[in-house]
C-alpha cells in the first residue's frame, strides 16, 4: 500500500512506527513551519524599515510620493530587500498547509489542490508587491507621476490580491472543518481570516477613510490578519509534523 | 472506502454542579461574529467621529437617500431573521417543514439585495460616488460591507436548502442541527448590523 492511499484513506496500521522517533529523524514540516515565520519576520520589520508602517497615503499628491522616495532612500531600499527575502516564504506555508491537508485526506474534491494553486497565485503576488517598490525606489528622482503609478501598482499587487489569499483561507477552512486534520477553531480561524481580508479588494474605488489603500479596512487589518494567518498556518504544520513523519516512515 | 469520521468537540459550557449549558451551532462561529463585529464596532465608532465634524455634509448627503428603502430593507430583514429563527426551533425540535422558511429567509435576502442596488444605481445617477464626500465614501463602505455579509449569509442558507433536500428522508443528524444553528448565528449578525446601520446611515443627520 503506496503512502498516499494510507493517508488518503485515514487508515491505521498496527506498524505504525513510533510518532517521536520518526519525527526526530525527520524534520519535515518544521523546516517549513520555521520558513513561514522567517517570512512573517521579514516582511513585518522591512515594511517598518521601509517606512511602510504606517502606510503613505492613497490622497497623496504624486510630489509627496516622491518625497517619500527620495527621503531616506536607502533605508527604504534596505527595507525592501528585507521583504524581497521574506515573501516568497509564503510559499513554504503553501506547501506546507498543503501537506497538511493531504494527511487528513482532505484533496477529496480537489481542495488541497485548490488551497496549492491559489496559495501560488498569493505568493507571486507578494513577490510582485516587494519587486514593485523596488523599483518604485530604485530611482526616484524620476517624473514623480511615475514613482506614484509604481507605488500604486506595487501595494495593489499585495492589498487588492485579497480574492486569491481568501479563497486559500476558505479552502483550508472546508477541509480541517470537514476532516478534523487540525482542530477545529483553526478551521473557523481561517474563515474568520477570510471575512476580515475579503473587504481589501474594495480599495479600487476610495482614495480617503477605511478603504483607501492605507485604511483600517484595506491596510491595518489585512495586515495584522495577514501576519497572524501566517503563524497560525506555521503553528498548523508545526502540530502536524508527527504525522507527516509517521507517513514518511510508512513510505 | 469511508471517509474518517470527525466528532465535532461538545460545545458545552459548564455552569457547575452537573448543569450544562449548549453553545449554539459551535464556538467557532461566536470568534467569527466577535471579530466581525468588532470591526463593525470600529467603523461605527469612527463614522460617528467624522458626522460630529462635519455635521451639514452629512445632513445633505443623508437628504440624497430614500429613506423608504431603507425601512423597507429594514423590515425584510427583521422578516427573514424571524423565518430562519424558526428554522432553528423546528431543527431542534426534529420536525420538517424547514424548507419553506429557508426559501422565505432567502427571498428576504433576495429583495434585500436588489433594493440596495437599486438604491446604489439611484445615487450614481445623481453622481454621489464612493468618492464624492466623506458621507458618500460611509454610505457605500458600510452598505457595501453589509451587503457582502449579506452574501456570505445567502450562501449558507442555500446550503442548508440544498443538504435539506438531501437528507429529507433520513432523521437530521446532530451535526445538520448545529449547521443551522451556524448559519442562523451568522444571518442574526447579518441582521443586527442592518439595525445599526439603518439609524447611523439614513437617520443620524436630521
Amino acid at each position: 500500500m503506496s503512502a498516499a492511499s494510507i493517508v488518503e484513506e485515514g487508515t491505521v496500521q498496527s506498524t505504525v512506527p513510533d510518532p517521536a522517533s520518526a519525527a526526530a529523524g525527520d524534520p519535515g514540516l518544521r523546516v517549513l513551519a520555521v520558513a513561514g515565520v522567517a517570512g512573517v519576520a521579514l516582511i513585518l520589520s522591512g515594511m517598518l524599515v521601509s517606512g511602510y508602517i504606517p502606510a503613505p497615503g492613497a490622497a497623496w499628491s504624486p510630489e509627496r510620493i516622491q518625497e517619500f522616495y527620495a527621503g531616506a532612500a536607502t533605508q527604504r531600499r534596505l527595507g525592501i530587500f528585507l521583504m524581497i527575502l521574506g515573501t516568497p516564504l509564503f510559499g513554504a506555508l503553501v506547501a506546507g498547509m498543503s501537506r497538511v491537508l493531504v494527511l487528513g485526506g482532505g484533496n477529496r474534491g480537489g481542495w488541497a489542490n485548490l488551497q496549492t494553486v491559489v496559495g501560488g497565485c498569493g505568493t507571486v503576488l507578494l513577490v510582485l508587491f516587494a519587486m514593485v517598490l523596488a523599483v518604485a525606489a530604485y530611482r526616484p528622482e524620476r517624473d514623480a507621476e511615475i514613482t506614484q503609478a509604481l507605488h500604486d501598482l506595487g501595494w495593489y499587487f499585495a492589498f487588492i490580491s485579497a480574492v486569491p489569499f481568501v479563497i486559500q483561507a476558505l479552502a483550508i477552512a472546508w477541509v480541517v472543518l470537514r476532516s478534523g486534520v487540525l482542530p477545529r477553531q483553526f478551521g473557523w480561524a481561517n474563515l474568520s481570516v477570510a471575512i476580515l481580508l475579503l473587504p481589501g479588494a474594495a480599495m479600487l474605488f476610495f482614495h480617503t477613510g477605511p478603504v483607501a489603500y492605507d485604511g483600517l479596512l484595506t491596510f491595518w487589518v489585512p495586515l495584522t490578519d495577514f501576519g497572524l494567518w501566517m503563524l497560525l498556518l506555521a503553528w498548523g504544520m508545526w502540530v502536524s509534523a508527527d504525522r507527516d513523519a509517521v507517513a514518511g516512515e510508512r513510505r | 472506502m469511508s471517509a474518517p469520521v470527525v466528532t465535532r468537540p461538545s460545545a458545552t459550557v459548564s455552569e457547575g454542579a452537573g448543569t450544562a449549558r449548549r453553545v449554539p451551532g459551535e464556538p467557532g462561529v461566536w470568534l467569527l461574529v466577535l471579530l466581525d463585529m468588532s470591526v463593525f464596532a470600529v467603523l461605527f465608532v469612527a463614522f460617528l467621529l467624522d458626522r460630529r465634524n462635519e455635521p451639514e455634509a452629512f445632513a445633505a448627503g443623508q437628504a440624497d437617500l430614500t429613506l423608504v428603502l431603507g425601512l423597507v430593507n429594514t423590515l425584510v430583514l427583521v422578516t427573514s431573521s424571524a423565518l430562519v429563527a424558526g428554522v432553528v426551533r423546528r431543527s431542534r425540535a426534529g420536525v420538517g417543514g424547514t424548507e419553506r422558511l429557508l426559501l422565505g429567509s432567502l427571498a428576504c435576502g433576495v429583495v434585500f439585495g436588489v433594493l440596495k442596488v437599486v438604491e446604489w444605481a439611484h445615487l450614481l445617477d445623481k453622481g454621489v460616488e464612493p468618492d464624492t464626500g466623506t458621507y458618500s465614501m460611509w454610505f457605500f463602505v458600510l452598505t457595501g460591507l453589509h451587503l457582502v455579509h449579506l452574501l456570505i449569509g445567502s450562501l449558507g442558507l442555500v446550503t442548508l436548502l440544498v443538504i435539506g433536500r438531501r437528507d429529507a428522508h433520513r432523521e437530521v443528524a446532530a451535526d445538520r442541527r448545529a449547521l443551522v444553528e451556524v448559519v442562523a448565528t451568522y444571518w442574526h449578525m447579518v441582521d443586527l448590523l442592518w439595525l445599526v446601520i439603518f439609524p447611523l446611515v439614513y437617520l443620524g443627520a436630521s
